[in-house]
């Protein structure tokens, strides 16, 4: 019995230690980074960037992409601001927190990432060559198209729903960020 | 430390001690009750596969679950709960439980990740309920005791969906009940003051605290069908999107259909699917179980010298992403990096979504847009394409 109980205590003690150690790494932002992808990545990431208690910053954490952004990308992130969540009827916001519901979440927030650094200026030149409009391929899968309304670029979703770009062009080590005023919705799968 | 060692040594006694009371008295007769609870179930299961001569079996077990899961698995739990508080030190007898399972899922390999093996079959051992069963049906010519699909889930002819739906409202099985999210997780399957949440064989179960009820289960799996299970006709002309075709090609004795973001392998003679697949697009990730089929390293080459197994995660590639992934559970930590579905390759048109230049600001100065030539980035690489004809003439560079 003894001869039993002793490796039990050892094991017991050695997994709540090595649990202290998950608990640090799981609370740091770029946790699903290894020190290569951190150096890849840069020191002032999209994740870092973005205003940690937005909306959108937290529907990326709930859906484990928070880590993603803080690695070598590169990506470009279209941000709507809080304004554009508050736009959204409760129910479908708050039920994004709930773990069911994060495929959907997942879905909508993928369709904001795309591959590689866009500029404004580079949607521009491409919506100039598209004769009017550019579309956009989302990490997601679905496609976004560019457009130009007075002056700014106006995204569409395939539902038709439309943000226009308010705040372009923020560089990051890993991408750039654009703040835009409307959350844009992927064709249901 | 010399503390933390004592009290390790007082949980581990704790855990010991129901163990050892368990062949006496009326503790051992709960005990054996609960082991019957599910296994009763399964019984029923078979009735449903098994056609008419599973209707009398299902009778059957349909009573005996009734009766066990009133003397038996209350009074185990009981017991169970009786010695943590008397003891204190729940939470180190959990990590130690914890240590067990992760012992035994690295022993089985990638079982954890398959509905129902393990921890099931192990109710299973002592279980002379369910031999007999199993004899019965054998004699009159089943797989053991199984329509052929369900048989070789070795979970009493079940179909993996309807066992998991009749644990609902029921006691959690003891071999979940320790089945602790992984830290990393435990943000997304939150504790409330009502209920808490535990893992087993892909399922995530939210608990009454009150009474350990089972209130709510998630499968982690993508959801969906399961395997095991009939694919429904009606979503046999559903192909599998163009862009993933070069993954899951139709061959001869495997069919590939996709519904609701997963994509489903279907063996054609029986209809049944045997693997679910889910796509990223369909919000496969964070918080859900990696299939049983990426248990080998498959991270793409030019992400290996950033994302390579260490002892405390996995990296694991599936169309749309490379998954971070605890090794023990299975379940994915994190989406360490996003990669598109439809990479580009050489000779290829460049697909649509590519118009606009996005190479990373480090290289614009080299690689810049001439009329001769479009630089594009695609998942760790940059492509030369020619402007007049759309075609991805070349991979100039990897940048990670």
């Amino acid at each position: 019995m003894t001869k039993f109980v002793v490796p039990l205590a050892i094991a017991a003690a050695a997994l709540a230690l090595g649990a202290c150690d998950q608990g640090k790494k799981a609370s740091e932002p770029g946790a699903a980074q290894t020190g290569e992808a951190k150096n890849a990545a840069g020191e002032k990431t999209i994740a870092g960037g973005l205003d940690q208690n937005s909306r959108f910053f937290t529907a990326a954490k709930s859906a484990g992409l928070d880590a993603t952004l803080a690695g070598p990308g590169p990506y470009t992130v279209l941000a709507p601001d809080d304004a554009a969540f508050a736009k959204l009827p409760k129910a479908t916001t708050d039920a994004w927190a709930k773990p069911e519901s994060r495929a959907q979440l997942t879905g909508i927030l993928t369709y904001h990432i795309l591959p590689g650094t866009i500029l404004a200026d580079d949607i521009g030149k491409a919506i100039d060559n598209g004769k009017g409009k550019a579309v956009l391929a989302t990490m997601g899968g679905g496609t976004l198209t560019a457009t130009r309304e007075g002056g700014k670029i106006v995204l569409t979703d395939s539902a038709g729903g439309k943000a226009i770009v308010t705040g372009p062009d923020e560089k990051r080590s890993n991408g750039v960020v654009h703040t835009i005023d409307a959350v844009l919705m992927p064709a249901k799968a | 430390m010399t503390r933390f060692f004592l009290a390790a040594g007082v949980a581990a006694l704790a855990i010991t001690a129901p163990v050892a009371a368990k062949p006496g008295g009326g503790g051992g007769g709960g005990d054996h009750g609960g082991g019957h609870s599910a296994e009763a179930s399964h019984g029923g299961g078979g009735g449903h596969g098994g056609g008419n001569n599973a209707q009398a079996m299902r009778g059957g077990g349909g009573f005996n679950s009734a009766k066990v899961e009133r003397h038996g698995g209350g009074q185990r739990f009981a017991n169970f709960d009786r010695g943590g508080k008397s003891r204190g030190g729940q939470s180190e007898r959990h990590a130690f439980k914890a240590e067990r399972h992760a012992f035994k899922a690295e022993r089985n390999g990638n079982h954890t990740a398959r509905f129902d093996r393990g921890d099931r079959r192990d109710l299973r051992g002592d279980n002379r309920f369910d031999n007999r069963i199993g004899d019965r049906f054998a004699s009159r010519g089943l797989i053991d005791g199984c329509p052929p699909g369900l048989a070789k889930k070795h979970n009493g002819c079940m179909p993996p969906g309807q066992l998991k739906n009749s644990l609902l409202g029921q006691q959690i099985p003891l071999a979940y009940r320790n089945g602790i999210v992984p830290l990393a997780l435990q943000g997304l399957y939150a504790d409330t003051p009502n209920s808490y949440y535990r893992y087993g064989d892909g399922y995530m179960y939210q608990v009454n605290r009150q009474n350990n009820l089972i209130e709510s289960l998630l499968p982690l799996l993508g959801g969906g069908y399961l395997p095991g299970q009939q694919f429904p006709s009606n979503y046999m002309n559903s192909y599998v999107p163009s862009y993933y075709q070069s993954f899951y090609p139709d061959t001869s004795d495997n069919y590939y259909r996709y519904a609701n973001g997963n994509v489903y392998g279907i063996d054609p003679y029986s209809g049944m699917i045997d693997n679910v697949i889910p796509m990223y697009a369909g919000g496969y990730g964070y918080g859900q179980m990696l299939p049983s089929s990426y248990s080998a390293y498959n991270v793409p080459y030019q992400y290996r010298s950033m994302y390579y197994d260490t002892a405390d995660s996995y990296y694991r590639y599936a169309p749309g992403a490379i998954y971070q992934v605890d090794p023990s559970t299975s379940l994915i930590t994190a989406v360490a990096s996003l990669l598109t579905g439809n990479g580009l390759s050489v000779g290829q048109r460049l697909p649509t979504g590519y118009s606009a230049y996005n190479v990373p600001l480090a290289y614009r100065d080299q690689y810049a847009d001439t009329s001769d030539a479009w630089y594009r980035y695609n998942n760790g690489y940059i492509y030369q394409v020619d402007p007049t004809s759309q075609v991805v003439t070349s991979l100039i560079r990897a940048l990670v």
